[in-house]
């Protein structure tokens, strides 16, 4: 059997990366993804820590974290058509107006 | 004397009252004035009639506590909304009602005309009513409503010409000053519900429960400190401390007094009242009020005596060299408050009050007297303009002649008296350094007010530009009747053995327990002498040297003293000081910070971090700056000093 | 292998939680199908009507407290009081918003049972004893909330602050789940009640600890992000200037409201064991907030950026009450809310009179001389802005003062420091809208457009405010009540 802390460590890298990548990329559509992976990393560790503890809870909650997850895409799609729409872009660098 | 209880709560109602209608209702000149000044003058009376009752009974029952209804209750913590006549608040009421209604009454003729002048009056009444709560709470949070209240209502009555950029300036400042002083009462506020559970001034009993007072509980605190155990601070010297702080900024005490002559600005009446007979006195009255906290702080009292004594002297010097005829009485005002500071430092809290009292009498008619004149005058401010009115202005001359004496401290005048007691509690305490400060300061005074006697009422009118005029009798009466109380306002309190001498003494002697101060005739004497050789001095100085006053030029005495008058007249530079070490700081920081937490600036400091990155890591290109990833970065760094502390600093 | 347990649920306790859900999701279909284009103000009116209800529903719940779905919900009057706090803020929003939706020319009927499923995401939050609760909730709230902020479209500027919200919102959401999990990781439950209990019962191996240091950390996070303390707050100017003033409005005082009362219930219940830790953070959080919060504030003549920063500065000051977890804090945190959530809908809504059509300036300016043309709205406003200031007699002193004694008492006495501090500069940006006002000849012509709905907002606002400030005696005392049984 694989010792979980192996699972955290890989749910760790994971969410680093997400983390990152939300820091440095520009492409909104890659931000979001990068925010799945962070959320992913998260459910990854929920799993495990779960499995550990032969305890549901966790899985239970890894099925709200996609729902919410999925929820959230949803409307940041959405929003995203309409910037494009608007400005033409998907660059978050590029909707900046707001500042001060 | 039920009735009292709620005949009390007239005195407060009647101006808010007058506040609302003119806020709501009134929208013209006439009527505004009249309610205004009604209501001032009905509360004035009622005041009177509630005094007489007061005065009716024992000595030691003197304190009437009413309570509306409870303010705060939360299990240990009770606050009433509620008010007190006792003999301290009493003569403060009296003070307030009396003058305010006068100075009401001026302003119908002195603000005839004005395009606000509703607003004028609907201000002056809410400064009324919150001056009078000031000084009837019956507990630090009534006291405090009034203390912010009256800051906002000298706020708004400074700034009331707000098209003179000058006036909007100074309330600005006036503001920004006091909020330092504000932000001290509130915390001594806090320091004293935590050491003694209460705000109560005295017990008072409220449905049958006695609600204790915290100035009847100060030996709990005695022997208790506060602060790090290499530097404990006495509890009672702390929270003494801070009021200190309070009453500095609300009392225009070195160093917070930079704004009191900016003040000026605002109307004249409005000078009268609040910045020379009443708002600038609620430090004293506060020091008096919580006298018996300070008195268990020696630390804290000789802080007052040398704040008081330094203010005085300060304030007395840039009286002098003052060209505006309000600014010479705006420092003189400074350096009055100075004098009634450091009797409460030296413990002679009547003498203070006494001070208080016929301080307000005279320096609102030489307020008010400037007022016509300046009225007279069509605004001319400046005394080098004026020169030898009296012919013009009789009234105005005679009447601003005893304000003068008054203040310079002439025997029989009221001055005389209050200034001479504080000197003998000074004598009799032992207190040299700040007799011989307080004494010099005397004499300055003199100079000063025959200074200004001189410039404006003597020699020849130096500009023709205006006709000048005497005023109405709408703004004549109120000088009359002021001038009369100048005169004789000393009756108060005389220093001799004789029935109802020492009146103001036994009248406020269930709250200010303390003996009259001891008659020096040698010093009384002396006093007299310097007063009256001073005054002459100045007058004589200034009216052989009157062809040498020019318009906008330097004064005569500049000659011999050169730039040592400059610093006189620029207060010693302490404004110029906090312009260079405190304001321009502060500014910098505040365009720091939005710079910093702002998209604007953060982006140029990530743009630097991630030129450094570029640099070090020899072409990273990750960190190019975006706007919502510079949130997420900060929120990361945010993340990051978070974790940190919580895994490793807690190790 | 168990056959599987279905555990008992009460559905009585979640009656206001299930009435605003029910009446939002029936209210969406009703205005789809029932009301037609251009009557859309009805299903504003009938959004708060059901408000209303819920809170009405809630009346009898008072002495009734309980835990349901394996106590993960709890009915206690903590959350009753929350309840209907938050029902009155959805309720005041929407009324302001009935007049402002038409006039910018964005008005859809979704909007109302958007605002309803906000409030019902508040709701969880102040019912949930379980992180996978407060989770949902938050989710829930802040879902529906990037949907309102971009409710202007096509104004860009609303889009681009939804847009910001999102992004920020989903990456503190990663935060929070993560927490969670590591939280999990360490005590094996996700229940308040279960990690305090886990907390107590046994010492944690190192190992565990770190787990649960760094998944607690993960979680204060989130709930920082949500409130907006510094340096997570950087959203909070951005969203407000951008979205539709009622929506600003709405976020100010509902959803820092929300995620307060959560961590509430999360320290002082699921990781009070572990407070050495968090307090020296929270503290720290709170001083950098009231500090930056009011400094950000002083610079700024937009009114709306003016109003976030002070927002920021003002959940600066709640979290004192926050952390000193006694009775006291608590009393003072409620206490504040409601005065805050009050004074700061009606100063939202005098913007609103005072917005034109298609602008998006908001400048201080039109605040000039606002006395001479509408003196009551002037009036209003100048109490607003002194309640915000915490000057007396306001609500705003009031709930200044027992956050600041209750900090004091709780031995945080340098915070309350830095508060009276603050709170000193602070007076400085609330006066000169008062200085605007009352002591400036109008700079340009701005006609403000008062209705209905706005009149009822800045008229409760306005009495409330001194209500509370001179009888703060019945809403101490409803606050102390709220705290009786105050389950975990």
């Amino acid at each position: 059997m694989v010792p979980t802390a192996y699972y955290i460590i890989l749910s760790a890298a994971l969410f680093t990366i997400g983390v990152l990548g939300v820091l440095i990329r520009r492409n909104a559509i890659v931000v979001f993804m990068s925010v799945e992976l962070m959320l992913n990393a998260a459910n990854l560790a929920l799993v495990a820590f779960a499995r550990e503890r032969l305890n549901v809870d966790g899985q239970v909650l890894v099925f709200f974290v996609i729902t919410v997850a999925a929820a959230e895409v949803a409307v940041g799609l959405a929003l995203l058509v309409a910037i494009f729409r608007t400005k033409n872009t998907a660059d978050v660098d590029e909707v900046s107006t707001l500042k001060g | 004397m039920a009735y009292l209880n709620w005949l009390i709560w007239l005195i407060p109602l009647l101006p808010l009252l007058g506040f609302l209608l003119n806020v709501f209702v009134v929208r013209r000149e006439r009527p505004a004035g009249l309610l205004a000044s009604g209501m001032v003058l009905g509360a004035f009376v009622v005041a009177v009639v509630a005094v007489i009752g007061l005065a009716g009974l024992p000595a030691e029952s003197r304190r009437i506590m009413s309570t509306g209804w409870q303010w705060i209750s939360t299990g240990a913590f009770q606050v009433p909304f509620g008010i007190m006549l006792d003999p301290l608040t009493a003569v403060m009421v009296l003070l307030v009602t009396g003058v305010g209604a006068l100075i009401h009454i001026y302003s119908i003729g002195y603000m005839h005309g004005d395009p606000r002048v509703v607003r004028y009056f609907a201000y002056l009444n809410l400064f009324i009513t919150m001056m009078l709560f000031l000084v009837m709470g019956n507990n630090l949070l009534i006291l405090f409503l009034g203390w912010e209240g009256v800051g906002l209502c000298s706020f708004l009555l400074i700034g009331y010409w707000f098209e003179r950029r000058s006036a909007a300036e100074a309330a600005v400042k006036a503001f920004v000053v006091n909020r330092i002083g504000d932000a001290a009462f509130i915390l001594a506020m806090l320091a004293i519900f935590a050491s003694f559970g209460t705000l109560n001034f005295y017990d008072v009993e409220i449905g049958g429960v006695i609600q204790p007072g915290f100035l009847e509980r100060i030996p709990e605190i005695l022997g208790r400190t506060v602060g790090p155990s290499w530097q404990p601070i006495a509890v009672a010297t702390g929270i003494s401390f801070l009021l200190l702080i309070g009453a500095t900024g609300k009392s225009a005490q070195f160093p917070l007094f930079v704004w009191l002559p900016d003040a000026m600005a605002g109307p004249t009446p409005v000078s009268a009242l609040i910045h020379a007979a009443t708002m600038v006195t609620a430090g004293v009255y506060m020091m008096a009020r919580t006298e018996s906290l300070f008195q268990e702080s020696l630390a804290t009292q000789s802080w007052v005596l040398w704040i008081g004594a330094l203010t005085a002297l300060i304030a007395g010097t840039a009286a002098v060299a003052q060209w505006d005829i309000k600014r010479v009485l705006a420092y003189s005002t400074v350096s009055q408050l100075g004098f009634m500071v450091a009797a409460c430092g030296m413990g002679a809290y009547v003498a203070a009050i006494f001070h208080l009292l016929t301080h307000g009498l005279f320096k609102a008619l030489l307020f008010l007297g400037s007022g016509s004149v300046i009225h007279g005058t069509h605004d001319t401010q400046d005394m080098r303009r004026m020169g030898g009115l009296r012919t013009a202005m009789p009234t105005t001359f005679w009447t601003y002649l005893v304000g003068a004496a008054a203040l310079a401290g002439i025997v029989p005048l009221a001055g005389f008296w209050s200034k001479d007691e504080i000197l003998a509690h000074a004598l009799s305490h032992g207190n040299w350094p700040q007799l011989i400060i307080l004494f010099l300061t005397s004499l300055l005074t003199a100079f000063y007010m025959g200074r200004q006697v001189a410039l404006v009422f003597y020699g020849e009118q130096r500009d023709h530009s205006y006709h000048a005029h005497e005023s109405g009798r709408v703004m004549t009466v109120p000088l009359l009747i002021l001038a009369v109380g100048a005169a004789l306002g000393g009756l108060m309190n005389l220093p001799f053995s004789i029935p109802g001498g020492h009146w103001l003494s036994d009248w406020l002697n269930p709250v200010l327990h303390e003996e009259p101060g001891e008659f020096n005739l040698a010093l009384a004497l002396l006093a007299t002498a310097g007063a009256v050789g001073m005054g002459y001095l100045g007058w004589w100085v200034y009216t052989r040297n009157a062809a040498r006053v020019k318009v906008g030029g330097k004064d005569p005495a500049y000659r011999y003293t050169g730039d040592i008058w400059d610093g006189m007249e620029e207060a010693w530079y302490l404004d110029a000081a906090y312009n260079r070490f405190v304001v321009a700081p502060f500014r910098a920081l505040g365009g720091f910070l939005a710079r910093v937490f702002d998209p604007q600036g953060i982006d140029g400091l990530v743009m630097g971090i991630g030129r450094f990155f570029t640099w070090v890591g020899g072409g990273v290109r990750g960190l190019q700056s975006g706007y919502v990833r510079t949130y997420a970065l900060v929120f990361t760094v945010g993340v990051l000093l978070v974790l940190g502390f919580v895994l490793i600093f807690t190790r | 292998m168990e056959p599987l347990q279905i555990p008992p649920v009460n559905l009585i306790l979640l009656a206001p939680l299930l009435t605003v859900v029910g009446w939002a999701s029936a209210l969406l279909l009703v205005d789809v199908f029932l009301i037609p284009e251009g009557k859309k103000k009805l299903t504003g009116y009938l959004a708060i009507a059901g408000l209303l209800v819920a809170g009405l529903v809630g009346l009898p719940l008072w002495n009734v407290s309980g835990s349901t779905f394996s106590g993960m919900l709890v009915l206690d009057r903590y959350s009753l009081s929350l309840t209907w706090i938050f029902v009155i803020v959805g309720a005041l929003s929407i009324a302001m918003a009935l007049d402002y939706l038409p006039r910018h020319g964005i008005e859809q009927g979704e909007f109302y049972p958007l605002i309803m499923f906000a409030v019902a995401g508040m709701i969880l939050l102040a019912q949930g004893t379980d992180l996978i609760v407060l989770f949902l909730g938050i989710e829930a709230l802040s879902i529906t909330l990037y949907i309102l902020t971009g409710f202007a479209y096509p104004r860009l500027t609303s889009e681009e602050a939804a847009m910001k919200y999102l992004v920020l919102g989903a990456f503190a959401a990663g935060f929070f789940v993560y927490g969670i999990a590591l939280v999990y990781g360490a005590t094996g439950t996700t229940s308040l009640a279960g990690i305090a209990e886990f907390l107590g019962r046994q010492t944690l191996v190192a190992e565990d600890q770190t787990l649960l240091l760094a998944g607690a950390g993960m979680v204060l996070i989130a709930f920082s992000f949500k409130t907006a303390l510094v340096p997570f707050h950087m959203w909070t100017p951005d969203v407000y200037e951008g979205s539709p003033t009622p929506v600003a409005a709405f976020m100010s005082v509902g959803t820092k409201g929300a995620a307060l009362a959560a961590l509430l219930r999360v320290l002082a219940f699921a990781f009070e064991g572990v407070q050495a830790y968090w307090l020296p953070v929270l503290a720290a959080l709170a001083a950098i907030t009231m500090v930056v919060g009011n400094l950000g504030a002083l610079g700024q003549t937009n009114v709306k950026r003016m109003l976030a920063y002070s927002s920021i500065g003002h959940a600066g000051y709640i979290l004192l009450g926050i952390m000193v977890a006694s009775e006291r804090g608590a009393e003072a945190f409620l206490f504040y809310l409601l005065a805050y959530a009050l004074t700061n809908l009606g100063a939202f809504g005098v913007v609103i009179a005072l917005e034109q059509q298609g602008e998006s300036v908001w400048s201080i300016e039109d605040f000039a001389g606002l006395y001479q043309r509408r003196p009551m709205l002037a009036v209003a406003m100048a109490l607003f802005m002194f309640s915000l200031a915490g000057v007396p007699p306001t609500a705003g002193f009031m709930a200044k003062f027992f956050i600041f004694t209750a900090a004091y008492e709780g031995g945080l006495g340098w915070l309350a420091l830095v508060g009276v501090i603050t709170s000193a500069i602070a007076a400085y940006f609330y006066l000169r809208v008062v200085v605007k006002m009352f002591m400036q000849e109008p700079a340009r012509e701005v006609q403000p457009e008062l209705n209905r709905g706005l009149n009822a907002d800045i008229i409760i606002a306005g009495v409330a405010t001194l209500l509370i400030g001179l009888v703060p005696t019945p809403f101490i005392f409803l606050a102390q009540q709220s705290l009786v049984a105050l389950g975990g």
